[in-house]
Formats: C-alpha cells, sequence, structure tokens
C-alpha cells in the first residue's frame, strides 16, 4: 500500500513537472502563432495610396498588339500602347502619335509623326537612357505587322492598304503601299481612294510598337514579361492572374500624365466571387455582368440604393452588336425571312435578359456612329410578320439556331424562339462553344446563328463594305448576301468626300440591305461599369478604350 | 534485366501516349489557323497561316516531325499566341503540384490523426462519410464563397510572391483532399483496427510495450502498405480534381490551360498538357513501386 502511495506521488510530481515542461514550450509557440496571423492579416489589408484595382473575368492573353482579341486584354494593352490617332469619348477623332495628316485624293494618305514621343523605358533598346523617339521607322514595322499571315486584325487593312492582302496571303514579301518618307513622315497608299480612312485605324488595336521586338532574344518574351508602347502607363510586372502598370512618367502630353500611380488588373473568373471582392473594397472597379444585373438593379433597371450609396455607374455605348444571323443560301425565301425580322421583339429582349441595358437595332450600324441615324422607324410589327409568313412557303419545319456560352446568347435566343413560336416559326436552338459556332458560321452550313461583333471601326462606310459586299462571301459576309446594286452602291462610297452625304448614302444602302434580311440584328449592349465612389472622372469612348489617366482619387 | 523490362515497358506507354494525343487532336474537324485569325479573316490569309504552323502537310509527316522535335524537348510553340509549350506547360505544372502538394499535407495530417485513438477514430468515421459523399464542384463553390466573404486572402495572383499566396492554397488544396482525405482515412482506420485486434498487438500489450510504440510502430507499419497502394491509385483523381478546383478558384494552373486550350484548339499546348501529365502518372508509378519495397521487404522487385 506504501508503495502503491509513494508511486502516485512521483506520478502526480511527474505530471505536475510535464505540465510545466509543456507550457513553457506552448506559451511562445503560441505567441509566435498569434505574431504570424497578425503579420499575415495585416499584409493581407495593406492598400496603397494611388492605386486602382480593377477586376477582369478572363485571363489576359499575351500583349502582343498582332494577336490580341480578347476585349479584356484591350482594357490593359490600350493603356500601354497607342495608335497615330485615337476618338475622345464624344467620338472625334485626336490625334495621337500622328501629330497632323494630309491628303490630296483620299488614296496617298502623308501622317506626320510626333517628334519627341518616346518608348517606355525597357531592356530592348541599347541606348544609354534605354529608350529612344518613336520613328516612322516603327510605324512601318509595325504596320507590316498587322499585315502578317498571323496577325488578328489583319481584315482592317487588308482590303484597304495596297499590297496588305498579298503579304498576308504569304505572297509578298514586303507591302507595297507602306513608305517611310523620312524619319518622321509615313506614308500609305491605298487600293482605292477612301475619304474614310481615318476611321480603319482610330482603335488603339492598330498601335505603334518598335522594331525591336522582332529581336531574336526577345521575341519569347515580347507581350509576356515586355510589352512597350508609349501609352500614358508602362508595364510593372505580368502573371497570368494579375497585371501591374505603373505611371509612365516621361508621357509625351503631360497634360494626360495619370494621376492614379498604379493599376491592378486582377482576374477573378467567378462573377459572384469579383463582385464580393468589390464590396469588400478590395477591387475598385469591374464591368458588370449580366449575371449579376438582377441583384444589383431593381426591376426598372435602377441600381438599388444599398449599392447607389457606395458606388458610381456608367453606363457605356460602345461600337458592338448582338445579331442573328440568317444563311441566305439555307434560307432562300425571302418572305420567311423578313416574317422573323418582323416578328423579333428585341424591346422584349432587352428588357428581359439585359433589364434594358442595350439599345435596339434595325441594321449593322449602331446608332451615333460618327453621326449615323438610322432611317427605320418600326420594326416590330407582328401582323406584318404574320402577313410575310403566309405568303412564304414555310412548311412548319424547324430551323436551327446555333447559340454559344457568350454574352447572354442562349437567353436572348430563347425569347426570340418564344417569339418565333406565338407567329409560327418552330425554331431549334443548338448550343455549341463559340469558337465551333464560328466554324459553322464560316463553312455556311448553318441556317441561324446568334453572334455578336466588336467593330474595330468608327464609321459605317467600312463597316458596310467589310459586312455586305458580294467579294466578302463567305467571311465575313457570313450570311452570303450578293447584290449588284449594293456593290455598285458601297463602291461609291468612296467618292463622296462630303461626311454628311456619305452617312445618308450609308443609311440608304442599309436599307436596302435589310429589305433581304441578311441577319436580324438585334441590340448594341451598354455595358455598365461599377465603381467605388472614391473615384471620379472615368473616361472611355465607343472602342471601349477606357482613359484611366484621366480618373482620380477622391481625397 | 528488371531495369530493361520497365524501361520498355514505360517507353511503349509513352509513345502511345504521344500517338493517341496527336491523333485525337488532328483528327477533331476544326482549323486552328481560322480561330487564331478569327472570322473576319480572308481565306488567303488562313491558307497562308495554316502553311506557316505546319498544317498543310500529311498528318504522317507532322508526326514525325513533332516526334523529333520533342526527343529535344522542343514541344513548339502554341498555335494562339507562339507562347513557348514546354516552358508554358512546366510553369502551370508548378502551380498544380504545389496545389496537390499542399492537399497530400492535408490528408497527412487527417488520415495520421484520425488513428489516434478510438474516439478520433470515431469522429473520423463520420467525416469521412461526410466527405465522400460531397462532390469537389459543391464543396469548392461552397469553400469559394465563404472565403471571398470571410479571408483576407481571397485571391492569388498567379505566382508565389507573398504569404498571402500560399495561404490562399490552403482553400483550394482543402477542397481537393476531402474525398481522397475520407477514402484514405477510412482505409487507414479499418486496417488499424483489424491489426490492433490481432495475436502480436495482443502480446506487445502483455509484454508492456508503451502504447504509443505499438500504435505507430507495430501497428501502423503494417497498415500502411494498403494505404500506399490506395494512394497510388488516387494520385489521377488529385490531378483530374485539381482542374476542377482550378476552374472554381480561379487558379492558373494546368486545368486552366487545358480548358482554354481545348476551346481555342491550340494544338501544341494540348499535346504538350497531355505528355506531360503522361510523364508524371509514369514517374509517380515508379516512385510507388519503389516505395512499396522499402516499407515492406516482403515485395521484392520481381
Amino acid at each position: 500500500m506504501a508503495y502503491a502511495n509513494l508511486g502516485s506521488a512521483n506520478r502526480g510530481k511527474k505530471l505536475r513537472r510535464k505540465r510545466l515542461v509543456n507550457r513553457a514550450y506552448y506559451t511562445p509557440l503560441i505567441i509566435l502563432l498569434v505574431i504570424i496571423l497578425v503579420v499575415i492579416f495585416s499584409c493581407g489589408r495593406k492598400k496603397e495610396s494611388s492605386r486602382l484595382v480593377i477586376g477582369l473575368n478572363t485571363q489576359i492573353e499575351r500583349l502582343n498588339p498582332i494577336t490580341i482579341k480578347n476585349p479584356q486584354t484591350f482594357q490593359v494593352a490600350w493603356q500601354i500602347y497607342e495608335g497615330l490617332l485615337d476618338l475622345d469619348e464624344s467620338g472625334q477623332i485626336v490625334p495621337r502619335i500622328a501629330e497632323r495628316w494630309e491628303t490630296e485624293d483620299n488614296k496617298v494618305w502623308v501622317f506626320h509623326i510626333r517628334k519627341g514621343v518616346t518608348f517606355h523605358r525597357s531592356e530592348i533598346f541599347d541606348t544609354p537612357s534605354k529608350t529612344r523617339n518613336v520613328t516612322s521607322h516603327d510605324v512601318l514595322h509595325s504596320f507590316t505587322s498587322f499585315c502578317s499571315p498571323g496577325a488578328y486584325p489583319s481584315f482592317v487593312l487588308a482590303d484597304s492598304i495596297k499590297g496588305c492582302a498579298e503579304y498576308s496571303a504569304g505572297k509578298a514579301k514586303r507591302v507595297k503601299g507602306l513608305r517611310v518618307v523620312d524619319d518622321y513622315t509615313f506614308e500609305i497608299e491605298l487600293n482605292k481612294p477612301e475619304p474614310f480612312f481615318l476611321y480603319r485605324i482610330t482603335s488603339p488595336w492598330i498601335a505603334i510598337f518598335p522594331k525591336e521586338a522582332n529581336i531574336e532574344k526577345y521575341k519569347d518574351r515580347w507581350g509576356l514579361d515586355i510589352a512597350v508602347g508609349t501609352g500614358p502607363y508602362r508595364l510593372l510586372s505580368k502573371t497570368d492572374n494579375q497585371i501591374v502598370l505603373v505611371r509612365n512618367e516621361d508621357y509625351w502630353d503631360k497634360s494626360r500624365i495619370p494621376k492614379i500611380e498604379k493599376l491592378v488588373f486582377r482576374v477573378i473568373k467567378n462573377d459572384q466571387m469579383r463582385f464580393s471582392e468589390l464590396l469588400k473594397n478590395k477591387i475598385d472597379l469591374m464591368i458588370l455582368p449580366n449575371s449579376l444585373f438582377f441583384s444589383v438593379f431593381d426591376t426598372d433597371g435602377n441600381p438599388k440604393q444599398k449599392y447607389k450609396r457606395r458606388f458610381k455607374f456608367k453606363e457605356i455605348k460602345t461600337f458592338n452588336h448582338h445579331f442573328i444571323g440568317v444563311n441566305i443560301k439555307k434560307i432562300r425565301d425571302i418572305h420567311l425571312r423578313r416574317a422573323m425580322f418582323y416578328g423579333t421583339n428585341r424591346k422584349e429582349m432587352v428588357k428581359k435578359v439585359l433589364l434594358g441595358y442595350a439599345d435596339i437595332l434595325s441594321g449593322a450600324i449602331p446608332p451615333g456612329m460618327n453621326g449615323y441615324i438610322p432611317t427605320f422607324k418600326r420594326i416590330y410589327d407582328p401582323d406584318k410578320a404574320k402577313k410575310e409568313l403566309k405568303q412564304s412557303k414555310y412548311d412548319g419545319r424547324e430551323i436551327e439556331l446555333l447559340v454559344h456560352d457568350l454574352a447572354s446568347s442562349e437567353q436572348i435566343c430563347q425569347v426570340f424562339q418564344k417569339q418565333m413560336k406565338n407567329i409560327g416559326i418552330n425554331i431549334k436552338l443548338t448550343k455549341l462553344d463559340f469558337n465551333s459556332v464560328i466554324g459553322r458560321m464560316v463553312k455556311g452550313d448553318v441556317e441561324l446563328f446568334s453572334m455578336f461583333a466588336e467593330i474595330v471601326f468608327s464609321s459605317p462606310e467600312p463597316l458596310l463594305l467589310n459586312l455586305f459586299s458580294t467579294k466578302k462571301i463567305p467571311v465575313p459576309n457570313f450570311w452570303h448576301y450578293s447584290n449588284p446594286n449594293t456593290d455598285k452602291r458601297l463602291e461609291e462610297l468612296r467618292n463622296l468626300t462630303d461626311r454628311n452625304a456619305s452617312l445618308k448614302a450609308c443609311a440608304e444602302i442599309e436599307r436596302e440591305i435589310m429589305e433581304y434580311v441578311p441577319a436580324i440584328f438585334l441590340y448594341r449592349q451598354n455595358q455598365v461599369v461599377m465603381f467605388s465612389n472614391a473615384f471620379s472622372n472615368l473616361k472611355i469612348n465607343s472602342h471601349n478604350h477606357y482613359m484611366f489617366e484621366k480618373m482620380e482619387k477622391l481625397h | 534485366m528488371y531495369l530493361v523490362k520497365k524501361t520498355a515497358y514505360y517507353s511503349s506507354l509513352m509513345l502511345g501516349i504521344i500517338l493517341f494525343s496527336f491523333i485525337l487532336f488532328h483528327m477533331v474537324p476544326s482549323d486552328p489557323a481560322r480561330i487564331i485569325l478569327g472570322p473576319n479573316a480572308e481565306e488567303s490569309q488562313v491558307l497562308s497561316l495554316q502553311r506557316e504552323l505546319g498544317l498543310d502537310k500529311p498528318l504522317y509527316l507532322q508526326f514525325f516531325n513533332y516526334l523529333k522535335k520533342i526527343t529535344l524537348l522542343d514541344f513548339g510553340k502554341s498555335f494562339v499566341d507562339g507562347r513557348p509549350v514546354f516552358k508554358e506547360v512546366m510553369g502551370k505544372f508548378f502551380i498544380t503540384l504545389t496545389l496537390v502538394f499542399f492537399s497530400l499535407l492535408i490528408i497527412l495530417v487527417y488520415t495520421l490523426f484520425g488513428i489516434h485513438s478510438v474516439y478520433l477514430r470515431k469522429i473520423a468515421h463520420y467525416l469521412n462519410f461526410l466527405f465522400i459523399s460531397t462532390p469537389t464542384f459543391f464543396s469548392g463553390l461552397l469553400l469559394a464563397i465563404l472565403m471571398v466573404k470571410y479571408s483576407p486572402f481571397s485571391f492569388f495572383s498567379g505566382s508565389f510572391e507573398s504569404i498571402g499566396d500560399y495561404v490562399f492554397f490552403l482553400f483550394p488544396a482543402f477542397v481537393l483532399a476531402l474525398y481522397p482525405m475520407g477514402i484514405l482515412s477510412r482505409i487507414l482506420i479499418e486496417e488499424m483496427e483489424r491489426i490492433l485486434k490481432s495475436q502480436f498487438i495482443v502480446a506487445a500489450n502483455a509484454f508492456g510495450v508503451p502504447k504509443r510504440a505499438i500504435l505507430y510502430r507495430y501497428a501502423l507499419r503494417n497498415a500502411v502498405i494498403p494505404y500506399i497502394a490506395a494512394f497510388s491509385n488516387q494520385l489521377p483523381a488529385f490531378f483530374t480534381g485539381a482542374f476542377i478546383v482550378e476552374v472554381i478558384f480561379s487558379v492558373p494552373g494546368i486545368g486552366l490551360l487545358l480548358i482554354r486550350s481545348i476551346l481555342e484548339r491550340d494544338f501544341p499546348m494540348l499535346e504538350g498538357i497531355i505528355i506531360m501529365n503522361g510523364l508524371i502518372f509514369i514517374l509517380t508509378n515508379l516512385l510507388f513501386e519503389t516505395v512499396y519495397s522499402l516499407v515492406d521487404r516482403r515485395i521484392k522487385k520481381s
């Protein structure tokens, strides 16, 4: 018994010692853990004073002007790169790298390059200051690159500039129509006169970048960790999920030196997560996706009070349009096409799916494009639609309509399907990924297709020439629209130097085209940008160019 | 002889993967040149780009050229924007492997924690049931919402620049770990319970061997063999699971790259991803074969 007591006393001592040892070990460990957590959490909340964080929904492509195609990448790239010209917020042409320009016959255009414009400092330059002035040789290099076989935007110039189409088809070694006159004078010769040529190159897409981008050792890095332009911001770092741009202190236009020091673009794909980050002030600005319209706006399309207090909303009218393309070769019956045209209630679509954030379209040209006024007055007319359907040879068969996963295509087409059912046309929706829809559009083996387009031209003339000329069949004249009279009238636009006369002619041509219904143009969606009310002066032009350099942070 | 046999087996497997991926993607009825240039490009430009990418040559010639190049680790360049495939795929694999590594750590801690005592084994039993029956896309979304709402680290910058980037990874890694965690923990607990009832453990208890030594030195060592076998079987699921998790949490790993490359019909990138994936599976198989024989000397290389 005594032994047992002794044993239990010893055990008690041991236990106490063990507890003391444990406490001695654990106390500093717990303190250390608390310190680490405090440091971590304070790191997470650190915020710089002069920076704007922008939330994006897709990954940023390589920042190489000739391969960019994603509008979200443009938001980033157009802070770094500039073109010869640009548009201001009201849609007027403003000079950028080209100081002035002249033409005598609308066929040969001479651009005078602004002196004193320098590229961003970069290792690609061998000069002591790691930068150099922009010259017409860089303009030649950039325009030639835009005509190369792998260039996505080559369609903007291929028809217009002499020798561009041959170069992009690999049949010529240089672009004949591009000439360097001297270091600061550059000449562009066109195939035919184009009084509207400037409106082809107002988009910053046709950017000027240094010829050093072609040096072998920088080729693989160009657009990834090296992106050199002349814009108000320069690239600081780029990963897949985050791009940081910093103010270009050497920017040539001192009145446009950015007020905000850093732009941070963050990719958060999930709409709800991106929105939560905005509400938590972790990002300052995002474009509202359609999926969030119903949580942010009330049924009348006005921002809910709780968001109005903390955020600003800006509606942008860009040059994009959404349409249901009709393959005339497959749906030959003009009365059936007209029935679909007049039976489409665009207002209902826009109200139901986009809460009214879109402008209804009757034709391919967005209203307001360079002062353009559409001529159609009444486009939804169910009685007329039924009358046209009676005249047609439609036998009640199902007509296939291809839809994709972007830009609310499926929802819009479901409304369209219902509206067609009401007038007696059966539509079958087939959902494919966006690229597959394009593939089938190009092949021409589809009857109807839902599509949207970001228009790079800023005037109706090049747009109509591009979409409806017979020689543009099958791309981008996907509808196989061919009319000798339209072709003749489109060519006549080249001789109209008076802007008003040209715009009037465009309206008449568009009216003629729409009589044959090559497509049912639906609406131009107005983007809604939601941003923290700590910022002001957000300017965006119709090319969807965010001029962040004008933005200010309120104190 | 063993080495020769193994090398021949795995080389033929690798060749099969390369051939399969090449044929599969080149049979898809779509034109990468058209996708690169978009719907506005002229047909002549598309044909010119096809020539530049070598897509106009017969399929067998394209395959042999490709085979020749990849033996020199040259996987070519992305059709879409000319990024070098090998560098891009390796960069993304690093991110995915980090994700997988984090989830392996979580699994390891959880499974060992689950066998510590009878009480913990009971808790783990119920938790395992929950983990196995919750699909990744559901638990992923749930945790992603909680993360965005309550965690200061709800964003991954794309490279490991700060502590925040590492802390962020705990959330997707936990989601990725859930299902295998349930399975593996269940296997280990059942095996442990079986072994703890066996004669040699009763004998060890009778000899007064400390409980911890019995648990970890005798029982666990024997229970770990089926655990490793199950672990190696679960490894492919880690990668496929990682793809879903990457999409939910916007982690720019191999899964997101794969989805983007499929949508853009970026053949060189797709082939690069599949070959590297195949290579990783072969290497892990080899690793586990070696680990078996190290853990249990009764398993010989025969």
